[in-house]
Protein backbone atom coordinates (compact mmCIF):
# COMPACT_ATOMS: atom_id res chain seq x y z
CA UNK A 1 0.00 0.00 0.00
CA UNK A 2 2.79 2.38 1.01
CA UNK A 3 4.85 1.30 -1.97
CA UNK A 4 1.97 1.95 -4.35
CA UNK A 5 1.34 5.38 -2.83
CA UNK A 6 5.03 6.25 -3.15
CA UNK A 7 4.99 5.13 -6.75
CA UNK A 8 1.96 7.24 -7.62
CA UNK A 9 3.47 10.23 -5.88
CA UNK A 10 6.69 9.86 -7.83
CA UNK A 11 4.71 9.42 -11.06
CA UNK A 12 2.77 12.64 -10.42
CA UNK A 13 5.93 14.52 -9.54
CA UNK A 14 7.72 13.25 -12.63
CA UNK A 15 4.79 14.23 -14.83
CA UNK A 16 4.40 17.66 -13.22
CA UNK A 17 8.09 18.57 -13.25
CA UNK A 18 8.74 16.86 -16.62
CA UNK A 19 11.57 14.75 -15.20
CA UNK A 20 13.02 11.69 -17.02
CA UNK A 21 10.83 8.75 -16.03
CA UNK A 22 13.53 6.10 -16.51
CA UNK A 23 15.56 7.85 -13.79
CA UNK A 24 12.83 8.75 -11.38
CA UNK A 25 10.71 5.61 -11.70
CA UNK A 26 13.47 3.18 -12.71
CA UNK A 27 11.60 2.38 -15.93
CA UNK A 28 13.30 0.44 -18.69
CA UNK A 29 14.38 2.29 -21.82
CA UNK A 30 14.66 0.33 -25.04
CA UNK A 31 16.56 1.66 -28.04
CA UNK A 32 16.29 -0.26 -31.32
CA UNK A 33 18.86 0.45 -34.04
CA UNK A 34 17.49 -0.81 -37.38
CA UNK A 35 16.65 -4.44 -36.93
CA UNK A 36 20.06 -5.65 -35.82
CA UNK A 37 20.76 -4.09 -32.45
CA UNK A 38 18.74 -3.37 -29.35
CA UNK A 39 19.81 -1.68 -26.13
CA UNK A 40 17.76 -2.23 -23.01
CA UNK A 41 18.65 0.06 -20.13
CA UNK A 42 17.56 -0.45 -16.50
CA UNK A 43 17.09 -4.19 -16.92
CA UNK A 44 16.82 -6.46 -13.92
CA UNK A 45 18.37 -9.60 -15.36
CA UNK A 46 18.22 -12.20 -18.13
CA UNK A 47 15.35 -14.63 -17.76
CA UNK A 48 16.11 -16.79 -20.75
CA UNK A 49 18.74 -16.69 -23.48
CA UNK A 50 18.28 -18.62 -26.71
CA UNK A 51 19.48 -17.73 -30.22
CA UNK A 52 15.80 -17.33 -31.28
CA UNK A 53 14.55 -15.29 -28.34
CA UNK A 54 15.91 -13.50 -25.30
CA UNK A 55 13.75 -12.60 -22.34
CA UNK A 56 14.93 -9.64 -20.25
CA UNK A 57 13.40 -8.79 -16.87
CA UNK A 58 12.55 -5.14 -16.28
CA UNK A 59 10.81 -3.16 -13.51
CA UNK A 60 7.55 -3.28 -15.45
CA UNK A 61 7.59 -6.93 -16.47
CA UNK A 62 9.70 -8.46 -19.18
CA UNK A 63 10.88 -7.56 -22.68
CA UNK A 64 11.05 -10.44 -25.12
CA UNK A 65 13.28 -9.99 -28.17
CA UNK A 66 12.58 -12.45 -31.00
CA UNK A 67 14.70 -13.08 -34.03
CA UNK A 68 17.52 -15.18 -35.47
CA UNK A 69 21.13 -15.64 -34.34
CA UNK A 70 20.54 -13.42 -31.32
CA UNK A 71 23.56 -12.75 -29.19
CA UNK A 72 24.25 -10.72 -26.06
CA UNK A 73 26.86 -8.29 -27.31
CA UNK A 74 27.44 -6.64 -23.98
CA UNK A 75 26.07 -7.24 -20.49
CA UNK A 76 26.38 -4.63 -17.75
CA UNK A 77 24.63 -4.41 -14.42
CA UNK A 78 21.93 -2.13 -15.85
CA UNK A 79 22.38 -2.29 -19.63
CA UNK A 80 22.22 -5.14 -22.07
CA UNK A 81 22.98 -4.92 -25.80
CA UNK A 82 21.51 -7.63 -28.02
CA UNK A 83 22.52 -8.09 -31.65
CA UNK A 84 21.33 -10.38 -34.43
CA UNK A 85 18.39 -10.40 -36.85
CA UNK A 86 15.54 -8.92 -34.75
CA UNK A 87 12.03 -9.85 -35.86
CA UNK A 88 10.03 -8.44 -32.99
CA UNK A 89 9.90 -7.07 -29.46
CA UNK A 90 7.22 -8.06 -27.07
CA UNK A 91 6.46 -6.33 -23.78
CA UNK A 92 4.92 -8.73 -21.27
CA UNK A 93 3.31 -7.83 -17.94
CA UNK A 94 3.10 -4.06 -18.46
CA UNK A 95 0.89 -1.90 -16.27
CA UNK A 96 2.49 -2.84 -12.94
CA UNK B 1 33.15 0.10 -29.05
CA UNK B 2 36.59 0.01 -30.64
CA UNK B 3 38.07 2.11 -27.84
CA UNK B 4 36.53 -0.21 -25.26
CA UNK B 5 37.99 -3.24 -27.06
CA UNK B 6 41.40 -1.66 -27.25
CA UNK B 7 41.24 -0.81 -23.57
CA UNK B 8 40.20 -4.39 -22.78
CA UNK B 9 43.12 -5.68 -24.89
CA UNK B 10 45.54 -3.46 -22.99
CA UNK B 11 44.14 -4.54 -19.62
CA UNK B 12 43.82 -8.15 -20.75
CA UNK B 13 40.70 -10.31 -20.96
CA UNK B 14 39.70 -13.95 -20.88
CA UNK B 15 37.44 -16.03 -23.08
CA UNK B 16 35.45 -18.29 -20.81
CA UNK B 17 33.35 -21.34 -21.44
CA UNK B 18 30.28 -21.80 -19.19
CA UNK B 19 28.59 -25.19 -18.98
CA UNK B 20 25.58 -26.03 -16.85
CA UNK B 21 21.85 -25.73 -16.29
CA UNK B 22 21.67 -22.26 -14.74
CA UNK B 23 23.64 -20.10 -17.14
CA UNK B 24 21.12 -17.22 -17.14
CA UNK B 25 21.22 -17.03 -13.33
CA UNK B 26 24.99 -17.04 -13.51
CA UNK B 27 25.00 -14.19 -16.04
CA UNK B 28 22.62 -12.16 -13.86
CA UNK B 29 24.77 -12.80 -10.82
CA UNK B 30 27.83 -11.54 -12.70
CA UNK B 31 26.08 -8.38 -13.92
CA UNK B 32 24.84 -7.67 -10.41
CA UNK B 33 28.42 -7.94 -9.15
CA UNK B 34 29.45 -5.31 -11.71
CA UNK B 35 31.33 -7.79 -13.88
CA UNK B 36 31.11 -6.69 -17.48
CA UNK B 37 30.61 -9.45 -20.03
CA UNK B 38 30.63 -9.10 -23.78
CA UNK B 39 30.17 -11.23 -26.87
CA UNK B 40 28.04 -13.65 -24.90
CA UNK B 41 27.36 -16.42 -27.39
CA UNK B 42 25.06 -19.28 -26.56
CA UNK B 43 26.16 -22.29 -28.55
CA UNK B 44 23.70 -24.82 -27.06
CA UNK B 45 21.15 -25.04 -24.28
CA UNK B 46 23.75 -25.69 -21.57
CA UNK B 47 26.79 -24.10 -23.09
CA UNK B 48 27.90 -20.52 -23.78
CA UNK B 49 31.08 -18.61 -24.45
CA UNK B 50 31.75 -15.02 -23.35
CA UNK B 51 34.51 -12.58 -22.66
CA UNK B 52 35.35 -10.87 -19.36
CA UNK B 53 38.08 -8.59 -18.09
CA UNK B 54 41.04 -10.36 -16.55
CA UNK B 55 40.98 -8.24 -13.37
CA UNK B 56 37.42 -9.41 -12.70
CA UNK B 57 38.38 -13.09 -12.62
CA UNK B 58 38.22 -13.41 -8.79
CA UNK B 59 34.62 -12.16 -8.71
CA UNK B 60 33.79 -14.43 -11.61
CA UNK B 61 35.12 -17.56 -9.90
CA UNK B 62 33.36 -16.58 -6.68
CA UNK B 63 30.05 -16.32 -8.56
CA UNK B 64 30.70 -19.60 -10.36
CA UNK B 65 31.00 -21.42 -7.05
CA UNK B 66 27.42 -20.42 -6.16
CA UNK B 67 25.81 -22.13 -9.19
CA UNK B 68 25.82 -25.69 -10.49
CA UNK B 69 27.91 -24.76 -13.49
CA UNK B 70 31.40 -25.38 -14.79
CA UNK B 71 33.47 -22.38 -15.86
CA UNK B 72 36.64 -22.85 -17.83
CA UNK B 73 39.08 -20.29 -19.17
CA UNK B 74 39.75 -21.06 -22.84
CA UNK B 75 42.15 -18.25 -23.72
CA UNK B 76 43.88 -15.36 -22.10
CA UNK B 77 44.10 -12.44 -24.52
CA UNK B 78 45.80 -9.03 -24.29
CA UNK B 79 49.05 -7.40 -23.37
CA UNK B 80 49.40 -8.81 -19.81
CA UNK B 81 49.18 -12.38 -21.11
CA UNK B 82 51.68 -11.64 -23.90
CA UNK B 83 54.02 -10.11 -21.32
CA UNK B 84 53.62 -13.15 -19.10
CA UNK B 85 54.35 -15.54 -21.96
CA UNK B 86 57.42 -13.56 -22.92
CA UNK B 87 58.59 -13.48 -19.35
CA UNK B 88 58.30 -17.26 -19.21
CA UNK B 89 60.43 -17.52 -22.38
CA UNK B 90 63.50 -15.76 -21.07
CA UNK B 91 65.70 -17.11 -23.87
CA UNK B 92 63.51 -15.36 -26.44
CA UNK B 93 63.87 -12.05 -24.58
CA UNK B 94 67.59 -12.63 -24.24
CA UNK B 95 67.80 -13.34 -28.01
CA UNK B 96 65.85 -10.19 -28.87
CA UNK B 97 67.99 -8.04 -26.56
CA UNK B 98 71.19 -9.67 -27.88
CA UNK B 99 70.04 -9.02 -31.47
CA UNK B 100 69.39 -5.36 -30.69
CA UNK B 101 72.78 -5.03 -29.01
CA UNK B 102 74.46 -6.74 -32.00
CA UNK B 103 72.65 -4.47 -34.48
CA UNK B 104 73.64 -1.41 -32.46
CA UNK B 105 77.26 -2.51 -32.16
CA UNK B 106 77.60 -3.51 -35.82
CA UNK B 107 75.95 -0.31 -37.00
CA UNK B 108 78.44 1.76 -35.00
CA UNK B 109 81.33 0.30 -37.00
CA UNK B 110 82.53 1.59 -40.37
CA UNK B 111 82.20 -1.23 -42.90
CA UNK B 112 82.39 0.62 -46.19
CA UNK B 113 84.80 3.37 -47.20
CA UNK B 114 83.72 5.26 -50.28
CA UNK B 115 86.03 7.71 -52.04
CA UNK B 116 84.50 9.81 -54.79
CA UNK B 117 85.32 12.73 -57.03
CA UNK B 118 88.95 11.93 -57.82
CA UNK B 119 90.94 9.69 -60.16
CA UNK B 120 91.91 6.15 -59.15
CA UNK B 121 95.46 7.36 -58.47
CA UNK B 122 94.28 9.92 -55.92
CA UNK B 123 91.80 7.40 -54.55
CA UNK B 124 94.67 5.01 -53.84
CA UNK B 125 96.66 7.80 -52.15
CA UNK B 126 93.69 8.78 -49.99
CA UNK B 127 93.15 5.12 -49.06
CA UNK B 128 96.82 4.87 -48.10
CA UNK B 129 96.61 7.94 -45.86
CA UNK B 130 93.42 6.63 -44.24
CA UNK B 131 95.13 3.29 -43.63
CA UNK B 132 98.15 5.03 -42.09
CA UNK B 133 95.76 6.74 -39.69
CA UNK B 134 94.24 3.38 -38.80
CA UNK B 135 91.01 4.00 -40.68
CA UNK B 136 89.81 0.94 -42.58
CA UNK B 137 86.75 -1.28 -42.64
CA UNK B 138 86.04 -2.46 -39.10
CA UNK B 139 87.00 0.62 -37.08
CA UNK B 140 84.45 2.15 -34.67
CA UNK B 141 82.69 5.21 -36.07
CA UNK B 142 83.35 7.15 -32.87
CA UNK B 143 87.13 6.92 -33.47
CA UNK B 144 86.89 8.97 -36.67
CA UNK B 145 87.44 12.72 -36.48
CA UNK B 146 86.22 13.99 -39.88
CA UNK B 147 87.54 17.56 -39.55
CA UNK B 148 91.03 16.42 -38.50
CA UNK B 149 91.06 13.89 -41.31
CA UNK B 150 90.09 16.55 -43.85
CA UNK B 151 92.93 18.81 -42.68
CA UNK B 152 95.44 15.98 -42.85
CA UNK B 153 94.37 14.93 -46.34
CA UNK B 154 94.62 18.52 -47.57
CA UNK B 155 98.11 18.85 -46.10
CA UNK B 156 99.42 15.55 -47.41
CA UNK B 157 97.90 15.80 -50.88
CA UNK B 158 98.57 19.30 -52.25
CA UNK B 159 96.90 18.37 -55.55
CA UNK B 160 93.52 18.38 -53.80
CA UNK B 161 91.43 21.52 -53.87
CA UNK B 162 88.78 20.32 -51.43
CA UNK B 163 88.08 17.31 -49.23
CA UNK B 164 84.90 16.42 -47.36
CA UNK B 165 84.76 13.51 -44.91
CA UNK B 166 81.48 12.28 -43.46
CA UNK B 167 80.64 9.18 -41.45
CA UNK B 168 77.03 8.09 -41.89
CA UNK B 169 75.95 4.79 -40.41
CA UNK B 170 78.35 2.12 -41.59
CA UNK B 171 79.65 4.27 -44.44
CA UNK B 172 82.64 6.59 -44.41
CA UNK B 173 82.28 8.88 -47.41
CA UNK B 174 85.33 10.82 -48.59
CA UNK B 175 84.56 13.32 -51.31
CA UNK B 176 87.44 15.20 -52.88
CA UNK B 177 88.15 17.44 -55.83
CA UNK B 178 91.52 17.91 -57.54
CA UNK B 179 92.92 21.28 -58.53
CA UNK B 180 92.49 22.09 -62.19
CA UNK B 181 95.72 22.95 -63.98
CA UNK B 182 95.51 26.16 -65.96
CA UNK B 183 96.58 25.58 -69.57
CA UNK B 184 99.89 27.25 -70.33
CA UNK B 185 99.51 26.78 -74.11
CA UNK B 186 99.16 30.46 -74.82
CA UNK B 187 102.55 31.19 -73.21
CA UNK B 188 104.50 28.17 -74.38
CA UNK B 189 107.26 29.20 -76.78
CA UNK B 190 107.84 27.24 -79.94
CA UNK B 191 108.19 27.19 -83.71
CA UNK B 192 105.88 26.82 -86.65
CA UNK B 193 106.84 23.62 -88.46
CA UNK B 194 105.59 21.90 -91.59
CA UNK B 195 102.70 19.50 -90.84
CA UNK B 196 103.04 17.87 -94.28
CA UNK B 197 105.53 17.65 -97.07
CA UNK B 198 104.73 20.55 -99.43
CA UNK B 199 105.95 23.23 -101.83
CA UNK B 200 105.78 26.55 -99.95
CA UNK B 201 103.72 29.13 -101.83
CA UNK B 202 103.17 31.79 -99.16
CA UNK B 203 104.82 32.57 -95.78
CA UNK B 204 103.81 35.49 -93.54
CA UNK B 205 105.46 35.45 -90.10
CA UNK B 206 103.59 37.36 -87.31
CA UNK B 207 105.99 36.44 -84.52
CA UNK B 208 109.38 34.87 -85.20
CA UNK B 209 111.50 34.67 -88.32
CA UNK B 210 110.75 32.79 -91.52
CA UNK B 211 113.48 30.27 -92.21
CA UNK B 212 112.19 29.00 -95.57
CA UNK B 213 111.33 30.93 -98.71
CA UNK B 214 108.44 30.69 -101.16
CA UNK B 215 109.08 28.02 -103.79
CA UNK B 216 111.07 25.86 -101.42
CA UNK B 217 110.12 22.23 -100.78
CA UNK B 218 109.71 21.24 -97.15
CA UNK B 219 109.40 17.93 -95.35
CA UNK B 220 107.11 17.17 -92.36
CA UNK B 221 108.58 18.56 -89.13
CA UNK B 222 110.83 21.12 -90.84
CA UNK B 223 110.93 24.50 -89.08
CA UNK B 224 109.14 27.18 -91.10
CA UNK B 225 108.97 30.11 -88.65
CA UNK B 226 111.58 30.17 -85.92
CA UNK B 227 110.52 31.37 -82.44
CA UNK B 228 114.09 32.21 -81.46
CA UNK B 229 114.44 35.86 -80.44
CA UNK B 230 118.13 36.04 -81.32
CA UNK B 231 117.28 37.09 -84.82
CA UNK B 232 114.52 39.43 -83.84
CA UNK B 233 114.55 42.93 -82.48
CA UNK B 234 113.31 42.65 -78.92
CA UNK B 235 111.95 46.19 -78.98
CA UNK B 236 109.45 45.25 -81.72
CA UNK B 237 107.87 42.57 -79.54
CA UNK B 238 107.55 44.23 -76.18
CA UNK B 239 104.04 42.75 -75.73
CA UNK B 240 105.28 39.17 -76.14
CA UNK B 241 105.72 37.23 -72.95
CA UNK B 242 109.13 35.55 -72.85
CA UNK B 243 109.46 31.86 -71.98
CA UNK B 244 110.75 32.59 -68.46
CA UNK B 245 112.43 35.30 -66.48
CA UNK B 246 115.79 33.63 -66.86
CA UNK B 247 115.57 32.79 -70.59
CA UNK B 248 114.05 35.65 -72.62
CA UNK B 249 115.35 34.24 -75.91
CA UNK B 250 112.35 32.29 -77.19
CA UNK B 251 108.90 33.38 -78.31
CA UNK B 252 105.75 31.69 -79.41
CA UNK B 253 106.11 31.81 -83.21
CA UNK B 254 102.99 32.50 -85.24
CA UNK B 255 102.17 33.20 -88.83
CA UNK B 256 100.55 31.92 -92.02
CA UNK B 257 102.32 29.33 -94.15
CA UNK B 258 100.58 27.94 -97.19
CA UNK B 259 101.84 25.39 -99.66
CA UNK B 260 100.99 22.98 -102.41
CA UNK B 261 100.39 19.44 -101.18
CA UNK B 262 99.82 16.30 -103.25
CA UNK B 263 97.53 13.59 -101.96
CA UNK B 264 97.06 10.19 -103.51
CA UNK B 265 94.16 7.89 -102.73
CA UNK B 266 93.12 4.41 -103.84
CA UNK B 267 89.72 2.82 -104.22
CA UNK B 268 88.25 -0.29 -105.69
CA UNK B 269 84.85 -1.69 -106.64
CA UNK B 270 83.66 -4.99 -108.03
CA UNK B 271 81.14 -5.44 -110.80
CA UNK B 272 79.52 -8.06 -108.60
CA UNK B 273 78.96 -7.20 -104.95
CA UNK B 274 77.22 -9.05 -102.17
CA UNK B 275 75.05 -7.30 -99.61
CA UNK B 276 73.91 -8.96 -96.42
CA UNK B 277 70.59 -8.22 -94.71
CA UNK B 278 68.94 -9.44 -91.51
CA UNK B 279 65.87 -11.60 -92.12
CA UNK B 280 64.41 -10.77 -88.70
CA UNK B 281 64.77 -14.33 -87.38
CA UNK B 282 66.66 -14.33 -84.07
CA UNK B 283 67.59 -16.74 -81.32
CA UNK B 284 68.69 -15.73 -77.83
CA UNK B 285 71.03 -17.36 -75.39
CA UNK B 286 71.88 -16.41 -71.81
CA UNK B 287 75.23 -17.06 -70.28
CA UNK B 288 75.47 -16.50 -66.51
CA UNK B 289 78.85 -16.62 -64.80
CA UNK B 290 79.16 -16.61 -60.99
CA UNK B 291 82.83 -16.73 -60.11
CA UNK B 292 84.26 -19.87 -61.76
CA UNK B 293 80.81 -21.40 -62.41
CA UNK B 294 78.96 -20.94 -65.70
CA UNK B 295 75.42 -21.68 -66.77
CA UNK B 296 73.98 -21.39 -70.25
CA UNK B 297 70.28 -21.04 -71.05
CA UNK B 298 68.74 -20.93 -74.47
CA UNK B 299 70.84 -21.21 -77.61
CA UNK B 300 74.62 -21.37 -77.25
CA UNK B 301 75.48 -21.87 -80.97
CA UNK B 302 73.92 -20.23 -83.97
CA UNK B 303 71.26 -22.37 -85.66
CA UNK B 304 71.66 -20.29 -88.87
CA UNK B 305 74.29 -21.01 -91.54
CA UNK B 306 74.75 -17.29 -92.19
CA UNK B 307 74.36 -15.13 -89.12
CA UNK B 308 75.41 -12.07 -87.18
CA UNK B 309 76.06 -12.24 -83.44
CA UNK B 310 75.39 -9.48 -80.94
CA UNK B 311 76.43 -9.79 -77.34
CA UNK B 312 75.37 -7.61 -74.40
CA UNK B 313 77.30 -8.04 -71.15
CA UNK B 314 75.65 -7.02 -67.91
CA UNK B 315 77.97 -6.98 -64.92
CA UNK B 316 76.36 -6.75 -61.48
CA UNK B 317 77.67 -3.48 -60.16
CA UNK B 318 76.46 -1.77 -57.02
CA UNK B 319 77.08 1.79 -58.12
CA UNK B 320 76.19 3.46 -54.83
CA UNK B 321 78.82 1.55 -52.89
CA UNK B 322 81.16 0.99 -55.82
CA UNK B 323 80.98 -2.78 -55.35
CA UNK B 324 81.44 -5.07 -58.34
CA UNK B 325 80.05 -8.55 -57.69
CA UNK B 326 81.70 -11.56 -59.36
CA UNK B 327 78.49 -12.16 -61.29
CA UNK B 328 78.07 -11.47 -65.00
CA UNK B 329 75.35 -12.16 -67.50
CA UNK B 330 75.87 -12.23 -71.27
CA UNK B 331 72.87 -12.02 -73.56
CA UNK B 332 73.84 -13.46 -76.93
CA UNK B 333 71.56 -12.87 -79.88
CA UNK B 334 71.98 -14.63 -83.24
CA UNK B 335 70.43 -12.80 -86.22
CA UNK B 336 69.86 -14.74 -89.42
CA UNK B 337 71.36 -13.08 -92.52
CA UNK B 338 70.50 -13.37 -96.17
CA UNK B 339 73.02 -12.56 -98.92
CA UNK B 340 71.98 -10.63 -102.01
CA UNK B 341 74.08 -10.59 -105.17
CA UNK B 342 74.17 -7.18 -106.88
CA UNK B 343 75.62 -6.76 -110.38
CA UNK B 344 76.43 -3.31 -111.68
CA UNK B 345 77.76 -2.19 -115.07
CA UNK B 346 81.43 -1.35 -115.68
CA UNK B 347 80.92 2.45 -115.74
CA UNK B 348 79.12 2.44 -112.40
CA UNK B 349 81.89 0.28 -110.92
CA UNK B 350 84.50 2.77 -112.17
CA UNK B 351 82.58 5.67 -110.60
CA UNK B 352 82.36 3.79 -107.33
CA UNK B 353 86.10 3.03 -107.35
CA UNK B 354 86.92 6.71 -108.03
CA UNK B 355 84.54 7.79 -105.28
CA UNK B 356 86.23 5.40 -102.87
CA UNK B 357 89.62 6.82 -103.87
CA UNK B 358 88.31 10.36 -103.16
CA UNK B 359 86.98 9.27 -99.76
CA UNK B 360 90.44 7.93 -98.97
CA UNK B 361 91.91 11.39 -99.68
CA UNK B 362 89.09 13.42 -98.14
CA UNK B 363 89.74 12.06 -94.67
CA UNK B 364 93.30 13.46 -94.77
CA UNK B 365 92.54 16.94 -96.12
CA UNK B 366 92.86 19.91 -93.78
CA UNK B 367 90.31 22.71 -93.33
CA UNK B 368 90.14 25.59 -95.83
CA UNK B 369 91.69 23.53 -98.62
CA UNK B 370 91.67 24.70 -102.22
CA UNK B 371 91.90 21.99 -104.90
CA UNK B 372 94.21 23.02 -107.73
CA UNK B 373 94.27 19.94 -109.96
CA UNK B 374 93.71 16.22 -109.95
CA UNK B 375 94.65 13.14 -112.01
CA UNK B 376 92.93 9.76 -112.07
CA UNK B 377 93.93 6.32 -113.31
CA UNK B 378 91.64 3.30 -113.56
CA UNK B 379 92.78 -0.35 -113.84
CA UNK B 380 90.55 -3.32 -114.54
CA UNK B 381 91.47 -6.76 -113.31
CA UNK B 382 89.70 -10.09 -113.05
CA UNK B 383 89.69 -11.84 -109.72
CA UNK B 384 87.93 -15.15 -109.05
CA UNK B 385 85.44 -14.69 -111.85
CA UNK B 386 84.59 -11.16 -110.71
CA UNK B 387 85.76 -8.02 -112.54
CA UNK B 388 87.50 -5.68 -110.08
CA UNK B 389 88.03 -1.99 -110.85
CA UNK B 390 90.93 -0.27 -109.08
CA UNK B 391 91.23 3.53 -109.16
CA UNK B 392 94.07 5.87 -108.22
CA UNK B 393 93.43 9.55 -107.69
CA UNK B 394 96.13 12.21 -107.15
CA UNK B 395 94.92 15.63 -105.97
CA UNK B 396 97.00 18.80 -105.76
CA UNK B 397 95.70 21.22 -103.12
CA UNK B 398 96.66 24.57 -101.66
CA UNK B 399 96.36 24.63 -97.87
CA UNK B 400 97.81 25.72 -94.52
CA UNK B 401 100.79 23.57 -93.72
CA UNK B 402 102.13 25.35 -90.62
CA UNK B 403 101.70 23.58 -87.27
CA UNK B 404 102.80 24.98 -83.93
CA UNK B 405 105.39 22.85 -82.12
CA UNK B 406 106.19 23.78 -78.51
CA UNK B 407 109.84 24.24 -77.72
CA UNK B 408 111.00 21.29 -75.61
CA UNK B 409 113.67 21.77 -72.95
CA UNK B 410 116.06 19.43 -74.74
CA UNK B 411 115.61 21.22 -78.05
CA UNK B 412 116.28 24.50 -76.31
CA UNK B 413 119.55 23.27 -74.81
CA UNK B 414 120.60 21.89 -78.20
CA UNK B 415 119.88 25.18 -79.85
CA UNK B 416 121.84 27.15 -77.26
CA UNK B 417 124.82 24.87 -77.78
CA UNK B 418 124.59 25.39 -81.55
CA UNK B 419 124.37 29.16 -81.06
Amino acid sequence: MIKETKHRLLQGLTHTLDLPAEVMLDLPRTTLTGSSKILIENHKGILSYQPEHIRVLTAQGETVVRGKRLKIESLFATDVVITGVIHGIELVGLGV
Amino acid sequence: MLARRLWSYCKGYVIIKVKGEAVEEFLNSLSRRGIHLWEVNRLSRNFLICKANMDQLPGLSEAASLFPIHVEIRHRVGLPSIGKRLWQRSTLIFGAVASLVCIYMLSSIIWVIQIRGVDPVEQALIKEILKTNGIEAGVPRSSIRPRELETQLMMELPQLAWVGVGARGILLAVEAACKTEIAQDEKTPGDIVAGKGALVTQIIPFVGQAVVTEGETVVPGQVLIDGSLAAEDMSQHSEIIPYSGEEPHYLRASGVVKGRVWYSGFGEAGVVTYNRYRTGETYKGYHVAVGPWNWVWGVSRSPFPLFEESRVTKPFYWKRLDIRLPVRMDIIEFHELIEEKIEIDLESAKETALLNAWRDIESRLGPRTEILSQETEVFTEEQGGNVLIRAKRVVEVHEDIGVFRPLQAQTRVGREEND
